[in-house]
């Protein structure tokens, strides 16, 4: 079992999933973390371990789905991601949309969190689209 | 039978959801049915166009009734999707059976709207979709709540406590 980590600047991560219980229901398996202004980098950090350490209890790994790359909910999820100390294994991601939250729905049942990782990445990149027309004729070729 | 899942959402094609629906069961193409869908030309283009690599067809209910004895007798496997219960009840009172490989009727988002009772996360039904409901369970069918494939679900029987 994979858990995810939301990790946003301000109330992102909070946003975000209260938009997916519109779509997917509850998603049991995110735990969201957020930087404010007025909570400090070191205090993030703290709630941060905190916050990983719940999301490991029981599970194979952990995914961290950050809103920015290099932004510090990033670096601090990558400082445990890099630490070879760190058990279940993490992994990060950056770029978190609506549709990347929906889809780690997908990969909470894998075991390999860098699978899962490559997997939501792969499946997220996706649902960037433009909006197009379909052809109006329909075929009766069932 | 060759019907694989039949589900309501009144969305219709909900892009991601209808795609991850189709991870689980076999999906060779999609036939959702709305009247009001089918008779905006710009809608339906765009529904279909945001479902890449399944095969669409968008019908309004009585097209739907005259191309689902063809659909059924098909090798192929194909959703369902209904805007409402009470175009499903329209498609079984013209005597077309909706049992399918899934064997149920999966529920999906239903909003929130005047004369509507909230029954669940994004679920809500007005007196005409309860009466449909009724229709659809006397005639056989399991109807189940379930927004996506892993998540919580109830019947329609649960949901009918509620409306006491």
């Amino acid at each position: 079992m994979i858990n995810v980590i939301l990790a946003t600047h301000g109330s992102l991560a909070d946003a975000l999933l209260t938009s997916s219980r519109m779509v997917y229901g509850e998603l049991p398996h995110v735990f969201p973390i957020m930087l404010t202004e007025n909570k400090g980098i070191n205090s993030f950090a703290d709630e941060f371990a905190a916050v990983l350490k719940q999301a490991s209890k029981g599970a194979d790994g952990v995914l961290v789905l950050c809103d920015l790359q290099s932004g510090t909910p990033w670096n601090i999820a990558c400082h445990h991601a890099f630490d070879p100390q760190t058990q279940p294994p993490v992994a990060v991601l950056a770029g978190v949309n609506f549709p990347m939250l929906l889809l780690s729905d997908e990969i909470k049942d894998l075991q390999e969190v860098e699978q899962a990782a490559a997997q939501l990445l792969e499946q997220t990149q996706e649902t960037l689209v433009q909006a197009r027309l379909a052809e109006a004729a329909q075929s009766d070729d069932f | 039978m060759s019907i694989s899942f039949v589900r309501i959402d009144d969305r219709v094609i909900h892009g991601q959801l209808v795609t991850r629906w189709a991870k689980e069961l076999p999906c060779d193409g999609i036939i959702a049915i709305d009247d009001a869908v089918a008779a905006d030309p710009l809608l339906s283009s765009v529904m279909k166009g945001a479902v890449q690599d399944i095969k669409v067809w968008l019908f309004d209910t009585a097209t739907a009734i005259e191309k689902l004895p063809k659909i059924i007798a098909s090798e192929k496997h194909y959703f369902v999707i209904g805007k409402s219960p009470v175009t499903l009840k329209r498609i079984e009172e013209a005597g077309i059976s909706l049992q399918n490989s899934n064997k149920k009727i999966n529920v999906g988002p239903m909003s929130a709207r005047a004369t509507t009772t909230t029954i669940g996360p994004n679920q809500s039904v007005n007196p005409e979709e309860i009466a449909a409901f009724d229709y659809l369970l006397q005639r056989g069918h399991q109807i189940e709540f379930r927004l996506v494939p892993d998540a919580s679900s109830y019947s329609w029987q649960d949901a009918r406590q509620k409306l006491k």
